[in-house]
């Protein structure tokens, strides 16, 4: 079960009711979100910040490396 | 949040509802959702599948399945942390010292920090997956710095005061030019009559100690007066 808090965030973020959101489909949720940026929804690749089960790389990324790459995304260096 | 892992598909599905899809959400009003939460997705699907098309028990496939989940609501958690940084960054080439006498900075830098610091204690408790007390202590210690991230955004990245530092900023850095300017002309003012006097008063003392001779050393003094001289 969600926490208080944490649906509380993903209201504030989303501007949406946490129950809605859960109620519409991805593909309403998709439409609503292009209309309101007036653009197509794209999708990003993350990698190697999250991600280590990510096909679509055709390299492994080491363990360290992975957790290098964390550290300078919280650091924001 | 997920305080238990699922030990059935009702339950499973009832973490996806509560807890990975308002997240997605999240991802997905940013226009860009990430292509890793798909194969999160894709993996849990298949685990599912193989309780009805291979015969492997609720429980092996839902343990499987709420594995690939979990991590792609740690996922989601790790991009808005890292987004949150990078707004930070942007942030920081402001001079934010000036809004509230200082206590919007102080305050952006204690939430940064209790960020950085909380995103750093969640990761660690990641460890196994498949670790039931790993899942539970990761959650909790996620769940927070998700929250933080967000009132970080709310609070200070899309506070109304930054555009007035900016703009304060852009002004200020363009006063320094011109008090620079201001300056750099008043002080040649200042000095170029003084440089002209003193190359003036240092010609005038050149011509005197030239003047005694053509070749510039000067005439030669006698050693005796002209009486001795004559009297010889």
């Amino acid at each position: 079960m969600a926490s208080k808090d944490l649906e509380r965030a993903v209201e504030l973020a989303t501007g949406q009711c946490v129950s809605r959101l859960r109620r519409t489909t991805v593909d309403e949720r998709r439409a609503a979100v292009e209309r309101a940026r007036g653009k197509v929804q794209t999708f990003r690749s993350h990698f190697p910040l999250v991600g280590r089960g990510n096909v679509l790389r055709d390299r492994a990324v080491p363990h360290d490396q992975v957790e290098q790459d964390f550290l300078k995304a919280v650091h924001g260096k | 949040m997920a305080s238990k892992k699922p030990r059935t598909i009702r339950d499973l599905f009832a973490f996806y509802y509560e807890d990975f899809k308002p997240l997605y959400s999240h991802l997905q009003s940013l226009n860009e959702p990430p292509q890793e939460l798909f194969f999160e997705v894709n993996a849990a699907f298949d685990h599912l599948s193989r309780h009805w098309h291979y015969g492997q028990t609720e429980e092996e496939v839902v343990n499987a399945a709420s594995v690939h989940l979990k991590r792609g609501c740690f996922d989601a958690f790790k991009i808005v942390v890292r987004n949150a940084m990078d707004q930070y960054n942007e942030l920081r080439r402001i001079d934010t010292s000036i809004i509230d006498n200082g206590a919007f900075d102080r305050g952006m830098r204690q939430l940064v920090s209790r960020i950085q610091a909380g995103a750093i204690r969640a990761r660690q408790a990641e460890g196994d997956s498949r670790d039931e007390h790993a899942w539970h202590n990761a959650y909790e210690l996620w769940e927070p710095v998700y929250v933080d991230c967000v009132r970080f955004q709310s609070e200070f990245y899309l506070n109304d005061k930054i555009e007035w530092a900016r703009r304060k900023q852009t002004w200020r850095s363009w006063r320094l030019r011109l008090e620079g300017l201001t300056v750099g002309i008043a002080a040649g003012l200042v000095v170029w009559p003084i440089t002209t006097l003193l190359s003036q008063g240092s010609g005038g003392n050149h011509r005197q100690t030239t003047a005694g001779g053509a070749d510039g050393r000067g005439v030669a003094q006698p050693l005796l007066p002209a009486t001795s001289r004559a009297g010889d």
